[in-house]
Formats: structure tokens, C-alpha cells, sequence
């Protein structure tokens, strides 16, 4: 009989997990209290870090006052006489009024309470006493048998069981808690995949754009959800994760319902046959990249143009130099190195190299106003382009004329500059291209910018493509102005071209 | 001593010819004022020197010197006369069978001295450019490295403005290839982007410029 007890509530006890543990708790005691006609049967567990124990379950008999919420967080050092008695291994059953002298606060709480006998024992765990529980007789005197005792002892082992079993439970469940807590704050998809593509555990994840398992898709093969060169791409990352142990990192493109999207997967070791994997959305990253990758190659052909440009004017006041002002030079010194040394035609010689020269002395201005027009340091834009127009069309043969309205006071010099090179390069293009008669710059000021057109009655100019070669003065220019907040167009006309340049007086803010 | 004056400078013949004429033993039979026309003076005229200039328009002093050498052979004494001091300058115009090479920038006795020399059938180096050609004799060999066509490509390209896509596109071949052709090039020619690739490119004159 009490072999059956025993044996039917430590089965009972020993299932009870989560929340029907204090429920199970509860009905062993009550069970124990029944069957030993105790009126009060009750457990205390000791909390160590606070000296203190409390009334944890608790069963009483009919019309017997439960204690429970009197009994919670009671100091250690109220009751010594318990304490000593549940270290010393004692269980036999007490009477109140037998308890001895040193017992007088334990006597009168047990008086207040109307116990007249009671039977405790402690409950052990692993790290040693982990509380006690006990019965209490309050109608009549009890003086329990030793077989009460023993039933109590298993049941206060039992109980020591369930209770540790029962907190190694919680903590997982707050731990896992805890886990599950993060894997819902991270917005990446988290799942955990086999050797062979099957997944075996995923975050629940919103339907949404990550086209990876979802909860349906737990248990099923990577290859049965993706496009099959993803899956095997993300197989193989499964397998070299598994066997290096080193994390992987697979970039894959995925059309999903909002669009083709990029994905970034993550395969670390989990354990022999499995690994984790974070499935993350980096569209937005990737296209970042690809941008910044773009202005990089942007900025280097920029700068090799720029270098193209530095490259040509250097090698064009070189040639001038050399061709033209290096030669005449060497012929007026060739001039006079023979008039020092022969008589005959002494004064034609010199006479010659006086012309040699001047001509010189002209090619060096020339050359200067191509690097850096004085004019438009000390005269201004309007003044400066008259003269490199003129120059240019007395050159190849093209009639110039300009006319510039509403530009008063001066600019700042390095927009100046940029308006200056930018209507020459245009001029220098239809002198050498348009087979022009007539060439007409206008200057105009327009609101916040300046305004110049340049048109020609020549063959028409050919639309600038983005990818041509040729036209790199135009390309340059075209890039500089808008470099500046300015623009360049070019178009064809019935007759000719017209080429106009736009710019903002003010530099634009960065 | 009978010479024709080959150069396009108009300028630089009408100098020469001034310093020329009064010499006595000198007679000015003949000018041109490019390669072609420089060729067939000599020819007509089989003069004793041919004065030519190396850069000159349609056909270099050097194949103007190559021609004439071997059409009259040691007839007609060339002597080049230049702007240039460079030693390829130098060596190239010997090697096509110029017997003399003076500066522009040189004195009128020089010229006159250079002009007797050559007409001796000797050669005359003016010392201006003599310390070049003796560079050359002792350094020989320091040519530019080969480049396949492919790379070529490349280079043109890349140095006239067009990105990696663009090159890459206009040659039907993958970015990845134009990537690796760009790092093949430069570690070539020992550059280290792609402004210095642009800039070789000029020097060289393998870029496409307007």
C-alpha cells in the first residue's frame, strides 16, 4: 500500500515539467497527507544567499488553515533549534509541548499556529539541503510511525529530484528564451541546415522577400525551394563549412516577388552533420558597391582624361617651342654667327635675323596667350575670347565676330577660366572641323549664369556619343562644366552648329 | 660643292641659302620642302650634299636619307641637319646612311666645317649630339617592352577615355579579361595606374587623339 503511494506519486513527480510543476507538487503532498492522516503537509525551501527560507507548497486537511502566505522569507536565525535538527538527520516526530528549552521561539510559533505535533525532514539536492517539508498534526496529538517517516524521506528525495530537474528547466527555457529573443531582433533570416541540404531548424521568419525556408520549410531540401545553381552553390558551402570549419560566405542573386534581389549566406560549423546559416537581404549594400565602384572608375577616367589634356598642352608648347621658337632662334643666331665671321652681305645677314626675330618675339605671345591669356586676367572674359577668337579665325581663315550683352563687372577668375577655355575649345573645334566661313560667339547673362553660344554656318557637328573616343577636347569640356553646375550643348543645325555653354555665376556648394 | 636644302620650314631654308650663297665654294642648286619632293630634287639634281631635316611632312628625313643613299649612293653625301639631339634621333639617321649630323642651333662655321667634311667622304658629328651617340655605343639594346595586339588594344583604348565596360565592350571580350589585360599592362611598362597608362600611351603615340 504504501509501496503503490509511493511509487504512483514519484512517477506523477517525475513527469511534471514546466508549468504543471506545482500543480503535481501539490497533489503528492496532498496524496502523503491522506494517507498519513496528517493535517497540514508542506514544503520550505531555503534561499542561502538570503538566510531565509519560505513556504512553497502546501496541502491542509479540511477546515485546517493553510500557513503558506505567514510563512515566506522567514530568517534562518528565527529558528536555530529547526536548523540544527534538520542537520542533524533526526526525523522522528515531535510534540510541541516535549520541545526542549532552547526550541522556545520555534514552541511558540508552532503554538500560534495550534500544531500539536509535527514530523520533518530535509530535502537534499545535489549541492547539499535545499529545504525541508513536513506534517503537521493541529486536531490531536500525532506521534507519526517510523512508516510515515519513511514515506516522507523517499517523497522528500523525490521531491529534491524534481525540484533541481525542475530549475535546470526554467533556466533553459529563460535561456532559450533569451536565444529566441535575439533571433527575432536580427532581420536576418537564421536557420540551421544538414550535410545534404536539409533544413532542419528556422527562425520563424514574416512572408516576405527572403525566398528561404520559411516554417513550411523545415525539413525539406535547399534544393527543393531555390533555383537549382543556388542550391548547390549554398550545398557546397554547407559541406566546405562542415569539413574546414571556417565560415563561408555565399553572394547569390534571387528573383523574388518584389524584384531580383541579393542575398548574402552565412554557413558556420554547428556541429559533425549540421551548420548554422544567416540568410541576409544586401540588395541595398550591393547596389551601394556598384555605384561606388561606378564613380570610382568614373573618377579615374576623369582623371586619366584630365592627364590626356595636361599630357597634349605640354606636348603642344613643346612643339611650339621646338618647331617654331627653338628654330627661329637657332637660324637668327646661324645669321649672326655668319655676319660676325663674313664681310659680304654683312648687313642683309643681320637685318635677316632682326626679322628671324620679331618672329620669335611674336610666336612667344602667341604661345603665352594659349597658356595663360593675359587678357583675361586684366580684361576680362568678353575681351580675352575676342582676342583668341580673332587669332583663331585670322589663323584658319573663318570671319569672327562677337557680341556680349548684360555681362558687367568681372566674375570670379576661376569661373572666368572655365567659360574661357570651354568657348575656345568650342572655337578651336570649328576652325579645324567645321570648314566654317563665319564663326559668331554671343555672351549673355542670364538670370543666375552667364550664357555663351558659339555657331557656325560649317558642315554640322556630329552628336557626342558617351562612348566615343573621339572629341576628347568636347568630352572634357562637357565634364568640367558639369563638374562646375554647368552644361554644354551641341546641335546641329540646317546650317552649321551651335554649341551652348551654360554656367552659374556662383560657385555651386559642394 | 653643289647641295640641295631640304626642310618644311620655309624660314629655315631662306636662313640657310642666305648663309650659303656668298660662300664661294658653296651653290644653293636646289630647296624642298617635304619628303617626297626632297627625294626627287636629289635625284634631278644629284647634288654633292643633301641638307635634310629629320622631321620633315609625308616622308621622314630618315626614309628621305635611306632612299637617296641608295638610289646615288656615296654620289650624294647627306648630312642632317636638327632640332633634335636625342640619341634615337642620332643613331637612326647613321644607320639610314647619313654621313653627317649637326644641330640647328650650331654656328655658321660649324655648319660650313660639317658641309667640307661630309663632302671629303668623311663623317661629321656635331658635338652637341656626339655624347648621345656614344651613349648609344655603350648602352646598346634598352628597346620598350613588346606589347601583343590585344594589349595594344587596350592601351589605346583605355588611355582614349573608356572605362573598363566600355573597352571591353568595343573589343567583345569580359570585363574580367580588360581588367586582367589593364594589370598585365602596367606591370609591363611598370605603371602604376591608369593616368600613367594614358600618359605612356601619348609618349608612345599609341593613344587616339583629336
Amino acid at each position: 500500500m504504501l509501496a503503490e503511494l509511493v511509487a504512483d506519486v514519484a512517477t506523477t513527480l517525475t513527469a511534471a515539467m514546466g508549468e504543471q510543476h506545482d500543480a503535481v507538487v501539490n497533489e503528492a503532498l496532498a496524496q502523503a497527507g491522506r494517507f498519513v492522516g496528517a493535517d497540514r503537509v508542506y514544503v520550505f525551501r531555503f534561499d542561502w544567499e538570503h538566510q531565509c527560507s519560505s513556504n512553497t507548497h502546501e496541502w491542509c486537511a479540511r477546515d485546517i488553515s493553510p500557513e503558506l502566505p505567514n510563512l515566506q522569507q522567514v530568517p534562518n536565525a528565527a529558528v536555530p533549534w529547526l536548523l540544527e535538527r534538520l542537520r542533524s538527520g533526526l526525523t522522528e516526530a515531535i510534540a510541541t509541548k516535549d520541545l526542549p528549552p532552547e526550541a522556545a521561539v520555534e514552541r511558540e510559533l508552532l503554538e500560534a499556529q495550534s500544531i500539536q505535533s509535527i514530523l520533518i525532514i530535509p530535502i537534499r539536492g545535489a549541492a547539499g539541503m535545499i529545504g525541508f517539508m513536513g506534517f503537521d498534526a493541529v486536531r490531536e496529538l500525532r506521534a507519526w510511525s517510523s512508516t510515515d517517516a519513511q514515506l516522507l524521506r523517499v517523497l522528500a528525495t523525490t521531491l529534491g529530484g524534481v525540484f533541481e530537474r525542475h530549475e535546470a528547466y526554467e533556466s533553459l527555457r529563460v535561456n532559450r528564451q533569451a536565444m529566441h529573443a535575439v533571433l527575432a531582433a536580427i532581420p536576418d533570416l537564421v536557420f540551421s541546415v544538414s550535410r545534404d541540404g536539409r533544413v532542419q531548424y528556422s527562425k520563424p521568419m514574416p512572408a516576405g522577400d527572403l525566398k528561404v525556408p520559411q516554417e513550411e520549410g523545415q525539413d525539406r531540401l535547399l534544393s527543393e525551394m531555390l533555383p537549382p545553381d543556388v542550391a548547390s552553390e549554398l550545398v557546397a558551402a554547407v559541406r566546405t563549412a562542415l569539413d574546414r570549419g571556417e565560415v563561408q560566405t555565399v553572394r547569390y542573386p534571387l528573383e523574388v516577388p518584389s524584384g531580383l534581389q541579393q542575398f548574402e549566406a552565412r554557413f558556420a560549423r554547428q556541429d559533425d552533420t549540421s551548420a548554422m546559416v544567416i540568410v541576409r537581404n544586401i540588395t541595398e549594400q550591393v547596389r551601394t558597391e556598384r555605384v561606388l565602384e561606378d564613380q570610382r572608375e568614373r573618377l579615374q577616367v576623369l582623371a586619366a582624361r584630365q592627364s590626356v589634356e595636361e599630357e597634349l598642352l605640354r606636348r603642344h608648347v613643346a612643339s611650339e617651342v621646338h618647331d617654331g621658337i627653338a628654330q627661329e632662334l637657332a637660324m637668327a643666331r646661324l645669321l649672326v654667327t655668319r655676319a660676325l665671321k663674313e664681310p659680304a652681305n654683312q648687313v642683309a645677314a643681320l637685318r635677316m635675323a632682326t626679322e628671324v626675330l620679331d618672329g620669335a618675339v611674336g610666336h612667344i605671345d602667341e604661345l603665352i596667350v594659349e597658356i595663360s591669356p593675359p587678357a583675361l586676367k586684366e580684361l576680362g572674359l568678353p575681351a580675352a575670347l575676342r582676342e583668341a577668337g580673332e587669332r583663331l579665325g585670322s589663323h584658319y581663315g573663318v570671319s569672327f565676330e562677337l557680341v556680349a550683352h548684360g555681362l558687367h563687372g568681372r566674375l570670379p577668375a576661376s569661373r572666368e577660366s572655365l567659360l574661357y577655355w570651354s568657348t575656345r575649345e568650342l572655337m578651336i573645334n570649328v576652325v579645324k572641323h567645321a570648314e566654317a566661313q563665319r564663326m559668331n560667339v554671343v555672351l549673355e547673362n542670364v538670370g543666375e549664369g552667364v550664357r555663351i553660344t558659339v555657331q557656325d554656318d560649317g558642315k554640322g557637328i556630329e552628336p557626342l556619343g558617351d562612348g566615343a573616343v573621339r572629341g576628347f577636347g568636347l568630352f572634357n569640356t562637357r565634364e568640367r562644366l558639369r563638374l562646375a553646375g554647368g552644361e554644354l550643348s551641341l546641335k546641329r543645325l540646317e546650317r552649321g552648329s551651335r554649341a551652348v555653354v551654360q554656367l552659374p555665376t556662383e560657385e555651386a556648394s559642394p | 660643292m653643289r647641295i640641295v636644302l631640304a626642310d618644311d620650314h620655309q624660314l629655315v631654308r631662306q636662313c640657310l641659302r642666305m648663309c650659303l650663297t656668298s660662300y664661294p665654294t658653296i651653290e644653293v642648286a636646289g630647296e624642298a620642302s617635304d619628303g617626297p619632293s626632297a627625294v626627287a630634287a636629289a635625284l634631278e639634281l644629284k647634288p654633292d650634299v643633301l641638307v635634310v631635316d629629320i622631321s620633315m611632312p609625308l616622308l621622314s628625313g630618315t626614309e628621305v636619307t635611306r632612299q637617296v643613299v641608295k638610289a646615288l649612293g656615296t654620289s650624294c653625301r647627306v648630312l642632317a641637319l636638327s632640332m633634335h639631339s636625342n640619341r634615337e634621333f642620332v643613331t637612326e639617321m647613321f644607320r639610314a646612311g647619313a654621313s653627317g649630323y649637326v644641330v640647328k642651333a650650331a654656328a655658321y662655321d660649324e655648319l660650313v666645317l660639317a658641309l667640307q667634311t661630309v663632302m671629303e667622304g668623311k663623317t661629321y658629328v656635331s658635338p652637341a649630339v656626339a655624347g648621345a651617340l656614344v651613349d648609344a655605343f655603350m648602352r646598346p639594346g634598352g628597346a620598350e617592352p613588346e606589347l601583343t595586339p590585344r594589349e595594344r588594344d587596350v592601351l589605346r583604348l583605355v588611355s582614349g577615355g573608356l572605362n573598363t565596360k566600355e573597352v571591353a565592350d568595343h573589343l567583345g571580350i569580359s570585363d574580367k579579361t580588360v581588367h586582367a589585360l589593364r594589370g598585365r599592362l602596367m606591370k609591363k611598362l611598370n605603371l602604376q595606374s591608369v593616368a600613367d597608362l594614358t600618359k605612356y600611351a601619348i609618349r608612345t603615340g599609341f593613344a587616339a587623339l583629336d
